[in-house]
């Protein structure tokens, strides 16, 4: 699998540390590596998990969020109705890197991955050979689909590779990482429960309680982030320096794929931003109560989102370091580099992140912004598009074959077409066995300025919502009672796209 | 050598294991049968077998270790403190022992802070296992009754043993191959 092993890959990032550090020093790294085809593209995925576009100011969130992800706007195309596959990493991940729907990959389970014959047509594998291939899983979620494709993979730097603990038992089993990952960290040495493992697992827990006690939390007034059900500790600094010195060190062309934890709660602002937008004067608009919702108060909504807003601000300052330093390496110069997330995060209605059964637009309308290589200007597309369409429109601009089972099409500006009246799916349905029809479900419909949401199995009828985004962004308004014909049609396409999903697994 | 003396003999071991084996691996197995409605929603019996073998590898390794414990308090101590009661003694002090892990492992959730106080609990409580592994001497009842239940485990030895070692073959094969 890995031509480079972890050791020799970071021995590798740490000789190519100066170049990063003093531009006029030509590294070892590059002298040795860089001497593949240079005449095709290199391609870089930052994903930052648990981003929601609704946040953003380079999307016009109120709020100073990520004046750098602006800056780095001014040379992109900037999707501005992109949704992810699902509500939380597992499919999300599993719709940018399959180009599946979830009811397709069927990833829609907690610690679930792709159905086995969808692996072999991952993102990694359709790069083929030519390229060089690495995969960063950093959210632990991520890690249960990306390990799926670990043969496909040349580089696969552990969740904990630029952390500050490791604790992390999978790392020890480089050949069986999906099944070490899913039998050790995620069952006999879990924290999410009481660990299966009777002697060794309180053990670990002890051990990892004293370190992670210890760890020096300067610069981070809330404590450093960390992954809340996974023993991984990190600081911003340290996770986005290692980028930084990855990518000057890997031989040419490359795909990357970044999936990094933050801003997932908790959130954790360094010193710069933590309480940096505390009485700023600004305040969401309330939104009534949803039935489905946990119940969180309007106050403990308001000061959490604040709080996720402030981590998304730490987040972009190093994104910022990160872009200006690959930009004094001409990284973007041969790269396509593209910023997204799996799923996106909600302050409202009375329901606090992602883990929810609701699918408005701050938990499914994420960040999309791509830069071509050498791009100079900034591009533009409203029209709708998913995280599904990615996989195919790389594909198409590294001149590779598209795998046949992708349901994306080109994204518009990069060989597609601004399409408004094309229907995009988000699904979620972690509580629906994977491998049955999807009874217990929520699916949510984009097209044109329509959004069509369908509630399945959660009471004791189905029930939809309907919002027109364009004249009701912030969805408000129910039309479904209002608008019968509109309401009907679109409908009717949902019901019948779910039941062609759902009919290989019906007896 | 004096120490090689009073290294117990395997028909004082088995048992003493049997009763590591029948806690450790039935707390794991406890778990094991509560996740298995969650796999089954989206994994294959193959994989659910391959998670299945890593649990068993581990449980060996701990049930190993766990029987070191005894083993080595029997080696350095005079013999008639231990060697000589090693089946009544090694058993008590791995059931206590194990006992209080479960009540510890109990308490471990990461929504919940570390339970800190049983951590400096613990020597009190390793002490107050340590007493009554020694008191047993005195009481014969319990001697009788420890001899004749972890002998009676013993069967579960034969499941165990040869189903953990295809196991190991199973994960070496996976990560060597």
């Amino acid at each position: 699998m890995s031509k480079i092993s972890r050791r020799s890959f970071l021995k590798l990032v740490g000789a190519a540390a100066p170049a990063v550090l003093f531009p006029a020093v030509t590294s070892w790294a590059e002298k040795n590596l860089n001497q593949g085809d240079s005449s095709k593209p290199n391609v870089i995925i930052l994903l930052l998990d648990a981003m929601s576009a609704t946040n953003l100011s380079v999307y016009g969130y109120p709020r100073p969020t990520t004046t750098n992800l602006e800056r780095f706007a001014d040379h992109a195309t900037v999707y501005h109705s992109h949704y992810s596959g699902g509500n939380y990493t597992i499919p999300g991940t599993a719709s940018l890197l399959t180009g599946t729907y979830p009811w397709t990959s069927r990833a829609l389970n907690y610690s679930a991955g792709v159905k086995a014959d969808l692996i072999g047509d991952n993102i990694f594998g359709a790069f083929g050979e030519d390229y060089h291939r690495l995969a960063f899983p950093q959210s632990m979620m991520a890690n249960f689909v990306v390990s799926q494709f670990q043969d496909d993979i040349n580089t696969f730097l552990p969740a904990d590779a630029f952390g500050k603990l490791n604790f992390l038992l999978n790392d020890y089993f480089p050949k069986d990482r999906n099944m070490a990952l899913r039998a050790l960290d995620d069952f006999m040495f879990q924290m999410q429960a009481k660990p299966a493992s009777l002697v060794l697992g309180p053990l670990q827990w002890s051990l990892y309680y004293r370190d992670s006690a210890r760890l020096a939390t300067k610069g981070y007034p809330m404590g450093l982030p960390h992954n809340s059900t996974y023993p991984i500790y990190f600081n911003l600094e340290d996770l986005f320096g290692g980028i930084t010195s990855l990518i000057p060190a890997l031989p040419q062309p490359f795909f990357t794929y970044l999936h990094l934890y933050p801003p997932h709660a908790p959130y954790r602002a360094s010193e710069r931003f933590d309480s940096k937008f505390v009485g700023d004067g600004w305040w969401p608009n309330a939104k009534p109560v949803h039935r489905f919702s946990d119940g969180f108060s309007e106050t403990k909504l308001t000061s959490t989102r604040r709080r996720y807003d402030e981590y998304i601000a730490s987040l972009d300052w190093e994104i910022g370091k990160l872009f200006d330093a690959w930009e004094a390496e001409g990284v973007f110069e041969n790269s396509y580099v593209i910023v997204t997330s799996d799923h996106g995060e909600m302050f409202e209605r009375g329901e606090a992140r992602h883990t929810t059964a609701l699918l408005y637009d701050p938990v499914v309308h994420i960040p999309l912004l791509i830069s071509a290589p050498g791009q100079k200007i900034r591009h533009d597309v409203h029209a709708p598009t998913n995280a599904v369409d990615v996989l195919p429109t790389l594909m198409q601009l590294t001149g590779n074959s598209i795998p046949t089972q992708t349901e994306g099409k080109l994204l518009p500006g990069l060989g597609g077409v601004e399409d408004f009246e094309r229907s995009t799916f988000t699904v979620e349905a972690k509580r629906n066995p994977a491998y049955a029809p999807l009874t217990k479900a929520t699916v949510a419909m984009r097209k044109g300025t329509y959004k069509l949401i369908y509630y399945t199995g959660y009471e004791a009828q189905d029930s939809f919502e309907l919002y027109d985004l364009a004249e009701d962004g912030e969805e408000l308004r129910d039309l479904y009672p209002e608008a019968p014909e509109i309401a009907k049609k679109l409908r009717e396409e949902l019901l019948e796209t779910l039941l062609a999903a759902d009919t290989p697994y019906i007896k | 050598m004096n120490f090689v003396r009073k290294f117990p003999k395997l028909e004082q071991i088995a048992p003493v294991y049997a009763v590591a084996v029948v806690m450790i691996y039935a707390w794991s197995l406890s778990r094991f049968f509560w996740r298995f409605p969650s796999w089954l929603y989206y994994s294959s019996a193959g994989e659910i077998a391959v998670i299945f073998a890593y649990m068993m590898v581990v449980n060996l390794i701990e049930s190993v270790l766990v029987l070191l414990v005894p083993i080595f308090m029997s080696v350095i101590l005079p013999k008639r403190w231990f060697y000589e009661k090693f089946v009544t003694k090694g058993a008590l002090l791995t059931a206590l022992s194990l006992g209080y892990l479960m009540y510890f492992d109990n308490h471990l959730h990461y929504q919940n802070p570390f339970p800190l106080e049983l951590v400096y609990r613990t020597p009190f409580i390793l002490a107050g296992i340590l007493i009554t592994v020694f008191l047993v001497d005195w009481i014969g009842v319990l001697d009788k009754i420890l001899t004749e239940l972890s002998d009676r485990l013993i069967v579960f030895l034969y499941i165990s043993i040869p189903v953990s070692l295809i196991s190991l073959l199973v994960i070496l094969v996976r990560n060597i191959f």
